[in-house]
């Protein structure tokens, strides 16, 4: 896409704009202004494109500028009709320097000429009478535009430009030392690009800068240039001035010139253009106030581009609906534009999981890098885990802390549900939450996690199995079958939490009965007791802080019982059995 | 692929046909993209788009010669989460989601003498995540918020009465009037309450009914709700058996499925559909398998909305990330005689699914269709309550499967 085109569909999307906002029925002040902001803007870069990017010739430019301005008539034919309908000596001598102002010097020459051929036929009767002065300034006004070069880029740039308003200004001196015509004077100064002159003689900002472009601009000495464009820029609006900046060919001050807080829209589509076209740099030509508001490095050619998309998309951001705009806007910055759109997604409001926010950051998250990508989803992953914490939502905190990658702190929040399981038992709410968390980590894929805490789901598993082990054969057999899964080399269960495993199961076995009927009911078979049996020893032959905190989940399941009391108890009932399941194989 | 023609086709005709009085010969070409985006341009004509665009009121009906309903946008100037068509005359309620504080509103908008108008606004203390209109009023609307209450708006007193709630910290993401008296509410934890809706007296509650998240519910019958999770499982309550446990679980067997909108068809209970992150429509049969029994991806990104047209059968609106609104037509997928036992199951193709968004927006939050008409109304990032007609729409480009 060339940068003609680039701009051509800025345009149109800021004409769909004006056509949408004109068609409001009796519009508040406040959009009015909108309008007349979003309508200036356009006018900005279509004067840009017509200077910079359409065609590199400036004499196409100059011919451009002048249909560009007769596109936004103001009013310029009615005054010509206006006058031609009965007007006076003053409104004749406004119009031709009003025309001449704009460039439609061969318009004012046709004018003046017209009215030669009328003041000569009153003036061969006047001369009749003896008065023959009253048409000296009009052959004067039409001498001077007669005598005016062609006017191209070409003719300016070698001087014939400069010298012929060299010449109108010492005319306009002499006049004014011998008669002070003041509407002479007038169009004389307009031709020698007087900005006092130029001022008078247009009626709109965009007159008076296509006027300032064709009579202040090209060729002559630079510092002289400089100071009438200083001249002319005192009577814009900070919008105006970056056109004259525009003229100037000093876009960068162009493009600072049009930002404002909260208003950096053309700056930005600005920048981005001539950062597309020419390089973008920062000239001498910056103000010392102006460098110090903005602060970019003078190294880096695309920073000025980059800096004020950046702040445009900052300004969108601010709208929470169109995040995602700033989004695109940021990520052709570069990686400047992507720390800030990190920054942006992190700090999104996202305190619920319920909030259709957090699937729009991730969702944005995926346009980062991974590396950004990572911390955004990281950020608010772990933000939802630690809400779901704060609540007790042990099984949401599982899941967010892993997908937030954090391991370490699902694994925490696993072993919380976990121990809570453990010391209410399998009919508790606990046991409920764990059934939970166990889901979550099934569902959140990641694997690593879910190899690490696959103990969590046979935990589950065995503790359902609890429930109606009492009554159900086939249900004591998956207990059994889970806790010897869960006590061996690979379950992966903390030694931690076997002392309570081996107690729930051994609950599973009758306490006391007549050897023939518990030789009916075995409830756990041969290898699977001997399993919970070397469990059961592994921790009855720990000491010391460690045979402490083995026998803890014991304590507190039973707050009354004496856990070596419980121990004793658990290995009659395995041993029992083992021997009941060796006496029935036999 | 819609959207793309409709703006190529309106600003070439505004860049090139018309010219204002002593305009310049045009050089100006068709739309290009900007920023990467292959359609349309990014900044602000992308967030207002080429549509009849108004501040304040205007007539539904009737923009064209032809009398038909044409697309009609209202800027509210806040982001707009939920829309739920009253059943009472022709008013639409519409809450926001900007999450500041004072700044979150329910309005009720409403087509009368002048046009659409704001009729009533409530200010919302939190966003607000579902609206559910009453079953016995019609006219008042249940509103679940973000700081964990669910709340009657009653449209007649321009009032909001608190009817419930959460404990702090966990969100009401959704709610389902499920008879005269009763409405059930299900919290972003997984928390869920069925609560009466004049006394505010919760009737059954359960924590963490389903642990991981909660992100929306749909009454079933006056008996049992259904709530879509972000585990991707859907569970169904049954208030006769108490909240002990789901009477029933569905599952969308895809890794980190997220299931964001949920919706029943009133007429058949047992077919439940949701919309995923991933773009996808999926339905449920509660009377087989766990597992769907269809699932399409026509959206670029996530379902926001499902909405099943009780006054059409065979007929459900979705709406998404990507800005547009689709409906469906099961009934004449099922009449194409690809073998499907019930219309609902019937195989979609694109001729069935129609575009009925056709300006250029943001992502489209939710979306309703009157139950007397063919009025759509939808809300969208871009602030904006947008209307238009089952009528007005454009068939799809192919699906992708």
């Amino acid at each position: 896409m060339s940068v003609a085109e680039k701009s051509k569909s800025y345009r149109a999307v800021i004409q769909e704009c004006i056509e949408a906002l004109g068609k409001e029925h009796n519009p508040s002040a406040q959009h009015q202004q909108l309008l007349d902001v979003v309508t200036e803007g356009h006018k900005i870069l279509w004067f840009c494109e017509a200077l910079y990017f359409v065609d590199e010739s400036k004499d196409s430019a100059l011919s451009l500028l002048r249909d560009w301005l007769r596109v936004h008539d103001d009013g310029v034919d009615q005054a010509v009709q206006s006058y031609l309908d009965g007007g006076d000596d003053t409104q004749f001598w406004q119009v031709v320097s009003r025309l001449a102002a704009i460039g439609r010097r061969d318009d004012a020459t046709e004018l003046v000429q017209t009215r030669i051929q009328n003041v000569d036929s009153r003036a061969m009767g006047a001369a009749a009478l003896g008065d023959a002065s009253s048409s000296e300034p009009i052959y004067v006004a039409e001498a001077a535009l007669l005598d005016a070069p062609p006017d191209t880029a070409e003719a300016r740039l070698d001087g014939q430009f400069r010298v012929w308003q060299e010449e109108c200004i010492a005319t306009l001196e002499a006049l004014e030392v011998k008669s002070g015509d003041d509407h002479l004077g007038l169009l004389l100064g307009v031709l020698g690009g007087q900005p006092s002159a130029l001022q008078k003689s247009c009626r709109s900002w965009e007159e008076l800068f296509v006027a300032g472009y064709l009579y202040t601009r090209l060729g002559g000495d630079p510092a002289d240039r400089r100071k009438r464009s200083f001249e002319i820029a005192s009577a814009f609006q900070p919008t105006h001035k970056a056109l004259l900046a525009l003229a100037d060919s000093n876009p960068p001050e162009a493009i600072v010139v049009l930002a404002r807080p909260g208003e950096y829209f053309y700056s930005a589509h600005l920048a981005d253009l001539r950062s597309d076209s020419v390089e973008l740099l920062l000239t001498n030509s910056f103000s010392e106030h102006q460098l110090d508001l903005y602060m970019v490095p003078a190294n880096d050619q695309k920073s000025l581009r980059d800096y004020f998309v950046s702040e445009y998309a900052l300004s969108l951001e601010t709208l929470r609906g169109t995040v995602q705009l700033s989004a695109d806007y940021l990520l052709s910055c570069g990686s400047r534009g992507e720390e800030i759109l990190t920054d942006i997604l992190c700090r999104m409001e996202t305190q619920s999981a319920a909030d259709p926010a957090v699937e729009k950051v991730f969702a944005l998250s995926k346009r980062l890098s991974p590396k950004h990508s990572e911390v955004v989803v990281r950020k608010i992953c772990t933000r939802l885990a630690s809400n779901c914490a704060a609540i007790g939502n042990s099984a949401g905190a599982t899941y967010w802390f892993t997908r937030a990658n954090d391991a370490e702190r699902a694994v925490a929040q696993a072993e919380a549900s976990l121990t809570s399981a453990e010391i209410g038992g399998c009919h508790s709410a606990g046991a409920e939450a764990l059934d939970r968390t166990a889901e979550a980590i099934s569902v959140c894929d990641n694997a690593q996690i879910q190899e690490k805490l696959d103990y969590l789901r046979m935990y589950s598993e065995l503790q359902a199995s609890l429930i109606n082990a009492d009554e159900e054969s086939s249900a004591a057999r998956d207990a059994a079958s889970s806790a010897s899964a869960l006590l061996g080399a690979n379950g992966g269960l903390p030694e931690a939490h076997w002392g309570v495993v081996v107690y729930d199961c051994a609950s599973i076995l009758l306490p006391s009965a007549e050897a023939s009927a518990e030789a009916k009911l075995i409830g756990i078979g041969k290898d699977e007791t001997y399993s919970l049996l070397k469990a059961l020893e592994t921790v009855s032959a720990s000491t010391g802080a460690h045979r402490d905190s083995l026998l803890e989940g014991l304590r507190q399941r039973n707050i009354t019982a004496d856990p070596e009391q419980l121990l004793s108890t658990v290995r009659l009932k395995l041993m029992r059995n083992l021997a009941l399941c060796i006496l029935s194989e036999n | 692929m819609a959207r793309k023609r409709t703006a190529t086709r309106m600003l070439a005709k505004q860049a090139g046909s018309e010219r204002k009085q002593g305009e310049v010969e045009s050089k100006f070409g068709e739309i290009v993209s900007l920023s990467g985006r292959k359609e349309e341009p990014v900044g602000l004509g992308s967030a207002l788009g080429p549509l009849n665009w108004t501040e304040g009121g205007g007539d539904l009906m009737s923009d064209s010669p032809s009398g038909d309903v044409v697309e009609k946008v209202l800027f509210s100037g806040k982001v707009l989460a939920t829309v739920r068509w009253l059943e009472s005359g022709s008013s639409a309620v519409v809450g926001s989601s900007e999450g500041e504080p004072g700044e979150d509103f329910v309005r009720v908008y409403e087509d009368g003498n002048n046009g659409i108008d704001l009729k009533h606004e409530c200010v919302h203390p939190g966003k607000v995540f579902d609206l559910e209109v009453t079953i016995g009023d019609r006219n008042s609307v249940l509103c679940a918020s973000s700081d964990g209450m669910v709340r009657l708006y009653l449209n007649s007193k321009s009032a909001m009465e608190r009817v419930g709630g959460f404990p702090q910290g966990e969100a009401a993401a959704g709610v389902a009037a499920l008879s005269e008296r009763t409405a059930a509410g299900a919290g972003s934890e997984g928390s869920i309450a069925v609560m009466d809706i004049e006394t505010g007296v919760a009737s059954a509650e359960r924590a963490g009914g389903d642990g991981i998240g909660i992100r929306a519910a749909s009454r079933l019958t006056s008996d049992d709700f259904a709530t879509a999770g972000i585990s991707g499982f859907v569970s169904l309550w049954d208030c006769r058996q108490g909240l002990s446990a789901p009477s029933q679980r569905l599952r969308y067997p895809r890794s980190r499925a997220a299931l964001l909108c949920i919706d029943a068809d009133r007429a058949q209970t047992h077919y439940v559909f949701c919309g995923t992150d991933m773009g996808e429509v999926v339905c449920w049969d509660r009377r087989k398998e766990e597992f769907p029994v269809s699932s399409t991806a026509p959206h670029n990104g996530q379902v926001w909305d499902v909405r099943v047209m009780n006054s059409r059968p065979g007929m459900l609106l979705s709406c998404g990330e990507d800005g547009s609104v689709l409906s469906w037509d099961f009934l004449q997928a099922a009449q194409r005689g690809v073998g499907a036992e019930e219309y609902w199951t019937a195989e979609m193709t694109a001729a069935e699914l129609k575009q009925l968004a056709l300006g250029k927006t943001l992502g489209v939050n939710a979306v309703d269709v009157h139950a007397k008409g063919d009025l759509v109304a939808y809300v969208t990032d871009s602030s904006t309550l947008c209307f238009t007609s089952l009528t007005n729409s454009e068939r799809l480009a192919p699906i992708e499967e």
